[in-house]
């Protein structure tokens, strides 16, 4: 069983859907992010987040795959001040909401004053809802974007043990980890990390508080990355009990701090969410063996 | 129609904790406190649980589902235009369950001239359980539709490959235009070489 605790759902297909549940993904986290190109409106968010709480939860259902999301104004689309206000006073309406697991992704992207106003207002709302972080660390000067990012939430009091912090690369991972905050490892070609340098991530540090996501979007990504990972993991000889950690236990024990996600919605879902949530049981029995190569559909359409 | 009374159907499933979280909601919600009635709403999962509710008169209810609903129904309705606005908020920012709440309620809130457009505007949704909170073990519709209405219900739910047997008066409601479109699709699943449901040819045959 593999959790992905970071992908964009919304920007994917249902044979993806197909593949990452016959892959052994049981659940997904969907993060609150920008779509690619700016939107123009706050009512464009408000819509945005009913469909991360509403249809989209549908869509994963009917896959037997669990969805959860995180509510939050992105980095990118923080620097518009006006639309950004009109985004924060929309957010306490979500935040409250079931199988909302966090507050994210935000953080920094050109690291602007406006983009810290933004960060350290949500920071106050996470606070106020008792919800865990989940952190965007930035593309571009990611070193000392990490750094400010830890040194802002530190200076509202905001426990490490509830924050996430993602997109790690080797150049970050210690000091993460040493501040006591979650490590998540997105495994995107080209621009983050790649599944062999992830290995070799977890053969140098462990697996205690690392997690791997796929960040899957609109982009060039894959949604398939923790399982492909997991598997990679295996052939290098690293210990079942670590690839279990960094792809399935780690991320449940960060994000079930929101008291929002447990492993028994999936391995035993209420009945009530069996009716509306649930269809299906996407969870591996009888030893069989998790599949990763693209589903074929026939060529004929019935 | 007389309304069952769901805060009785409710009380023996509260823990004391549950009950005083709900009474005093309730209380913030009965002075026309508006916030209290949207975060009750969300909240009530995790204040009450998720238990069945195991009661015929509310078949498919759970016990988060009926606190949302009692916590509707206390909201002050003197004013039609302030409670049907804070429906409409409610509505449009929830998540599925809570979706599926405002709608299985149809039965129980004040008035349903207005709310059938509502119903109507939720029977356009794609996710099934939410087209089922209307249109399954649901009297409101039955009372409340004009025949266009419950005419496109009844086909969307041979459609969506939701079953027609749960709709309340489906029988009593059928009407010539119905039973051409009904027709019409049979011939289309055949003419299509797909199955024609079951329930189809029971309601086709009488």
């Amino acid at each position: 069983m593999y959790i992905d605790p970071h992908v964009h759902c919304v920007s994917r297909t249902t044979d993806d859907y197909e593949a990452i549940a016959a892959a052994g993904v049981v659940a997904v986290i969907e993060p609150a992010f920008w779509l690619g190109q700016p939107r123009t409106n706050s009512g464009s968010f408000k819509d945005y987040f009913s469909m991360l709480v509403g249809f989209e939860r549908f869509r994963a259902a009917q896959f037997g795959v669990r969805h959860y999301c995180c509510i939050g104004l992105n980095s990118k689309e923080a620097n518009k001040p006006e639309l950004a206000e009109e985004v924060l006073d929309l957010m306490p309406l979500y935040l409250a909401k079931e199988g909302v697991v966090a507050v994210g992704e935000i953080g920094f992207d050109d690291q602007s004053a406006a983009e810290e106003d933004a960060l350290r207002k949500q920071i106050e709302m996470a606070q106020e809802v008792d919800l865990p972080i989940m952190i965007h660390t930035p593309h571009r000067d990611k070193k000392r974007g990490t750094t400010r990012t830890m040194d802002v939430l530190e200076d509202h009091g905001f426990p490490p043990e509830k924050v996430v912090i993602d997109h790690n690369n080797e150049e970050t991972v210690r000091e993460v980890l040493d501040r006591g905050y979650w490590a998540a490892f997105t495994i995107y070609p080209h621009t983050k990390m790649g599944s062999a340098r992830m290995c070799a991530v977890v053969e140098q540090y462990g697996s205690e508080r690392i997690i791997i996501d796929s960040a899957a979007d609109w982009g060039v990504s894959d949604p398939l990355a923790v399982p492909k990972t997991a598997r990679l993991m295996k052939e290098r000889g690293i210990s079942d009990a670590a690839i279990t950690a960094t792809t399935y236990e780690n991320a449940l024990a960060a994000y079930g701090q929101s008291g929002q996600m447990s492993a028994d919605d999936w391995l035993n879902p209420l009945p009530i969410d069996q009716r509306t949530l649930f269809e299906g049981n996407s969870v591996l029995r009888g030893g069989q063996e998790p599949r990763i190569e693209k589903i074929t559909k026939p060529d004929v359409v019935e | 129609m007389t309304v069952p009374d769901l805060p009785a159907a409710l009380a023996p499933h509260l823990s004391a904790d549950a009950a005083a979280w709900l009474d005093a909601q309730q209380e913030k919600v009965a002075a026309g406190d508006e916030r209290a009635l949207f975060l009750g709403f969300g909240l009530a999962p995790r204040k009450v649980g998720k238990a069945e509710l195991n009661d015929a008169r509310f078949p498919g209810w759970s016990v988060d589902q009926a606190a949302r609903i009692v916590l509707l129904q206390a909201f002050p309705t003197e004013d039609e235009h302030r409670w049907l606005t804070a429906y409409d908020k409610l509505v449009d920012a929830a998540e599925v369950r809570e979706q599926i709440a405002l709608y299985r309620a149809l039965p129980l809130l004040p008035f349903p001239h207005e709310l059938a457009d509502r119903a109507a505007d939720g029977l356009r949704t794609n996710v099934k359980g939410v087209f089922e909170a209307i249109a399954h073990d649901n009297p409101f519709p039955q009372h409340h539709f004009n025949d266009a209405r419950w005419n496109q219900m009844v086909l969307k739910a041979l459609f969506i490959g939701s079953s027609v047997q749960p709709i309340v008066g489906l029988r009593e409601r059928m009407n010539r235009d119905l039973a051409v479109m009904l027709h019409g699709y049979a011939d289309e699943r055949r003419a299509a070489g797909r199955d024609v449901p079951a329930d189809l040819i029971d309601l086709l045959n009488g």
